[in-house]
């Protein structure tokens, strides 16, 4: 019999990944005539999801092909379905292409075409008008992360409003700060070496994050390593996995405590690099003493023996050996014990800076520190003298347990009670840069209502988006294909740096959101917070000291700096000094591991944190804490990433639409049974805040307890003419909660389905 | 000897994020709502008692006997000397007698083109142009691979001979260019 593993690793032994230098195929052009003659070649930054790929825009006459720029050797030249398709989104006939203003109630999508200066001088009177009477920090601002996100948030400091809002919380906020408060810093994962992977519902071959799923590919396609996956649903990563355990939601948490309680209990655990990096291990041995794989087993189902099992591969795999940090599979109110528990695996298994392990980024300051020398340029970082010091803390650090997740983008969610019930004081105006929360945010009465109760609301995005909908002024951003940006710092295993170029002519009266938020506060009378020219101005002032970087970065589009380093990899390090001659000595491991550092307040990994006692009583040390995710009766309702949408932002796309127009909610067909549900019915979907309309697949590949749905779908937009009322929306379904400390926005809950 | 063009595609590899059909609708001529080749997702279906997805790639098959062009009464499809299979969408008449004689579904009416259409390995885009073929370039997977199998030192070449590949058999021997190999779990399609 073939187990799961042999799924990629055989068959397949021919193929190292394979690059084929351009024109080697030129022999088949004496037969066929060439398409056109002439290509030219742009190198940039992908903005089709977060993930930013680098990629090399062909402009053949000006129709663009757009594919992965080979610079980029993790990325391997490659691009998803949403990446090569970014030239659908740029010809879109329904992008916002003119600024807009409201002429009818909220929402009822009756705009008036404007001018640039118009909508200005109208952000700037109302703006100052809010200001004026409220104060500034009655003013959110808010931006999808990323690079354009800089302008936004700088203008927000310019106004001089602390609540400044990325996206996280409604996506990867829990793991930033579980990172944070256990190292210091975030982590990235060397999935390509490593020889056991556990993954709690990383979907990386649907949500494609493409240096992750081609190292992840990388890995399997060796055969070293044996990948198990606790997931509810047959995902295409559980499909390809070594194992796949169809996990309870929110339970798997107990899988992540039962097996450091193993590790510890049979001593599995790098004891030395315990002792030498980590403070708290005592109160976390004890907290994880209470639990038994056998405990771990009531509540989730998994069997002990399996639970021992995998403990027991995962330390014999230790060092290269990961627990991945996890992505949008089921969240729980307890986001902040499940993600720092599937750190503490990793702690236990003393990966860290090892090969196959968790890492933190070599950026040029470390990596120069290290190699004695300037093997990496660095950035400025732009100082702005004089901005306005908030008086108000932000709106979400009334609870001081949030201290955390301020700092890492914030709990969007918040807006809603600022705006409706004036908690914990009153927003009154919001400017969002390609942000979607209508879509994104629980409950979506709740999240309208916010924007309906606003003095004013401004959006900034390609679309009409169903969340600029209800602004009162929409201005239509440039495409990422048709803006340059900031350089933005791409470092891993060595230093690295990208750029986004501007691929193309601008399509109609479109800007750059840097000049946006530069002109707002020229209106606002605040442009002497905004000193630079223009983005190539920006740009010059990022490499004052190292004036070189521009030009090759705009030749290059991507460019890597040094040797990868892994600190505690002997290897790398005996190499790194054979390559650098005033490299740092060594300790007596032969390593940097004396160098590491760790920012947290005691200096060392956290495994437990009294610090967070003062924030969140009882919260130090990692534990257990049953959660009810629905009533009895229920279907648990999971969203996660397909391979052709990005949660907010693509379901209007021409070509991704058709690839993928909606949302069938997966059911296995014995529950469906039980409904008198057949594949392909149609279906009302019914939570504790909202219904919704769908259509059933009927799919083995689903928990019988369990129903899921992509997430983005069944806008409410009429604009968004092609995705308006497609599929189904989740946001709509879920009632309004937020995990503990991380101030994730809880996206799984319970829901009944009936046959229409 | 002549150039011998075939395309493989790795069911191990594919995770069927559907890259390649974005792709090859981006650099050749389609239609949003059409393409050339499309990966189906099947499945889940019960293997060795796990369940398993099968990704199927779906297009022309590239037949060296192709009963595409004994069906064209105006002689609009053509294969080049190395084999490829390739639509003249200035003599088509649209009449769909290919349509209805390809066994695989391997034809179809371009609504740009206004032409009927293959996946003509980008023979007329970016092959023409000595760059490999459009799903081949994005493939996040590399588990799409395009080239001479008559060259020794193609990757291709060392494929076919090194690896167990099957064609999708129809009724009669159409000898297609488009190669697959099975997924190991798929015992179903595994050649003996
Ligand atoms: S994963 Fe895809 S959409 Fe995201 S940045 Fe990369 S190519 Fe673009
Ligand atoms: S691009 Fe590659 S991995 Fe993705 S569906 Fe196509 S063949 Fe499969
Ligand atoms: S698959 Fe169909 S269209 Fe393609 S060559 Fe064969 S017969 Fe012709
Ligand atoms: S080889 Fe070219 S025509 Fe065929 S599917 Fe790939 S991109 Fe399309």
């Amino acid at each position: 019999m073939l187990s799961r593993r042999d799924f990629l690793a055989k068959g397949s032994a021919f193929c190292a990944i394979t690059v084929y230098a351009p024109g080697t195929l030129g022999a088949q052009s004496k037969i066929l005539t060439p398409a056109t003659p002439f290509i030219k070649e742009i190198n940039s930054i992908c903005e089709m999801c977060s993930t930013r790929c680098p990629i090399t825009v062909e402009s053949r006459l000006g129709k663009l092909f757009i594919r992965g720029n080979l610079n980029a050797k993790s990325f391997g030249g490659k691009v998803c379905a949403r990446g090569t398709s970014g030239s659908k989104l740029l010809n879109d006939p329904h992008r916002l292409v003119k600024p807009i203003k409201r002429t009818g109630p909220r929402g009822s999508g009756q705009w008036q075409e404007i001018e640039w200066e118009e909508a200005y001088q109208l952000i700037a009177v109302n703006l100052n008008q809010v200001r004026d009477q409220y104060g500034p920090e009655a003013i959110a601002v808010s931006s999808k992360s990323g690079s354009l996100s800089n302008h936004a948030f700088h203008f927000g400091k310019a106004i001089g409003t602390p609540n400044i809002f990325s996206h996280g919380s409604t996506c990867p906020i829990s793991y930033a700060v579980a990172a944070k408060v256990m190292f210091g810093n975030e982590l990235k994962l060397d999935l390509e070496n490593s020889k056991y992977i556990l993954n709690f519902g990383h979907n990386l071959y649907e949500g494609v994050n493409m240096s992750m799923t081609r190292g992840l590919l990388a890995a399997q396609e060796k055969g070293t390593v044996k990948v198990v996956v606790f997931e509810p649903r047959l995902s295409v990563m559980a499909d390809k996995a070594d194992e796949w355990h169809a996990i309870k939601p929110g339970t798997d948490i107990a899988v992540v405590l039962a097996l450091s309680h193993v590790l510890i209990e049979e001593q599995l655990y790098d004891e030395s690099f315990v002792q030498q990096y980590v403070s708290g291990f005592e109160d976390f041995a004890t907290s994880m003493a209470r639990y038994s794989p056998e405990w771990a087993s009531e509540v989730c189902g998994i069997s002990a023996g399996d639970i021992r099992r995998i403990a027991r591969e995962l330390a014999a795999a230790a060092p290269a050996a990961i627990a991945d940090h996890g992505h949008r599979c089921t969240f729980t109110p307890e986001e902040f014990d499940l993600r720092r528990g599937i750190y503490a695996i990793n702690v236990l298994l003393g990966n860290i800076e090892r090969k196959g392990g968790v890492y933190f980024a070599k950026n040029s300051k470390l990596y120069n520190k290290l190699a004695g020398e300037a093997v990496a340029p660095s950035l400025e970082k732009i100082k702005v003298e004089g901005l306005p010091t908030p008086v108000l803390p932000r709106i979400d650090l009334a609870q001081a347990q949030f201290k955390y997740a301020a700092k890492a983008g914030g709990l969007y969610q918040s807006i809603i009670p600022a705006a409706l019930q004036q908690q914990p004081y009153a927003i009154k105006a919001w400017v969002m840069s390609r942000s979607n929360p209508v879509q994104t945010v629980t409950d979506r009465t709740q999240v309208q209502k916010a924007l309906e109760a606003m003095d004013f609301v401004v959006a900034c995005d390609v679309y009409i988006s169903e969340s600029a909908a209800y602004a009162d002024v929409v201005l239509p951003e440039s495409t990422y294909l048709e803006r340059d940006e900031d350089i933005s710092d791409y470092s891993a295993k060595s230093p690295a740096y990208a750029l986004r170029q501007q691929a193309t002519d601008t399509i109609g009266n479109t800007r750059p959101s840097w000049q946006i938020f530069k002109e707002i506060a020229d209106a606002m009378a605040l442009g002497q917070f905004f000193p630079w020219q223009d983005i190539a101005d920006y740009q010059q002032r990022q490499v004052a000291n190292n004036p070189e970087l521009l030009p090759q970065l705009r030749k290059e589009g991507y460019l890597s700096f040094g040797i990868p380093l892994l600190m505690r990899e002997p290897d790398m390090v005996a190499k790194f000094r054979q390559h650098y001659p005033n490299a740092q000595p060594v300790s007596e491991r032969g390593d940097y591991g004396h160098q590491l550092q760790f920012t947290t307040p005691s200096g060392k990994i956290e495994l437990s944190s009294p610090s967070l006692e003062k924030i969140a009583p009882g919260r130090s040390v990692i534990s257990y804490r049953p959660v009810t995710l629905k009533q009895p009766g229920e279907l648990y309702f999971i969203q996660g990433k397909s391979a052709l949408h990005t949660n907010a932002a693509t379901q209007n796309i021409p070509l991704l639409y058709d690839l993928q127009p909606d949302n069938p909610v997966w059911i296995h067909p014995d529950t469906a049974a039980k409904l008198g549900i057949s594949d392909g019915d149609s279906i009302t979907i019914t939570s504790q805040v909202g219904e919704e309309q769908g259509t059933a697949k009927v799919t083995l590949g689903i928990r019988k307890d369990t129903v899921f749905a992509h997430m983005g779908f069944g806008s409410k937009n009429q604009e968004l003419t092609r995705a308006f009322g497609k599929g189904v929306h989740c946001g709509a379904l879920l009632p309004h909660a937020t995990a503990a400390i991380t101030g994730s926005n809880v996206h799984t809950t319970g829901v009944t389905i009936r046959r229409v | 000897m002549n150039e011998k063009y075939v395309l493989i595609h790795d069911e191990n590899r594919c995770i069927g994020c559907h890259a390649c059909t974005a792709a090859c609708n981006t650099s050749n001529d389609l239609a949003d709502h059409q393409n050339r080749a499309t990966i189906d997702v099947k499945g889940p279906y019960l293997i060795d008692g796990e369940l398993h997805y099968r990704y199927l790639r779906v297009s022309c098959e590239q037949c060296d006997r192709p009963a595409c062009i004994k069906a064209c009464p105006y002689g609009a499809i053509s294969q080049t000397v190395d084999g490829v299979v390739s639509f003249n969408h200035d003599r088509c008449k649209g009449c769909l007698m290919c349509v209805a004689a390809c066994p695989t579904g391997g034809c179809f009416y371009n609504k740009h083109a206004k032409s009927t259409d293959n996946c003509d390995f980008c023979m007329k885009s970016r092959v023409a142009e000595g760059l490999q073929p459009a799903c081949v370039t994005v493939c996040p997977a590399d588990a799409l691979i395009f080239g001479n199998a008559n060259d020794p030192n193609s990757e291709v070449h060392k494929c076919l001979s090194t690896v167990l590949t099957y064609n999708r058999p129809v009724g009669y021997n159409n000898k297609p260019k488009l190669y697959r190999v099975a997924s190991q779990v798929a015992s179903e399609r595994r050649l003996v």
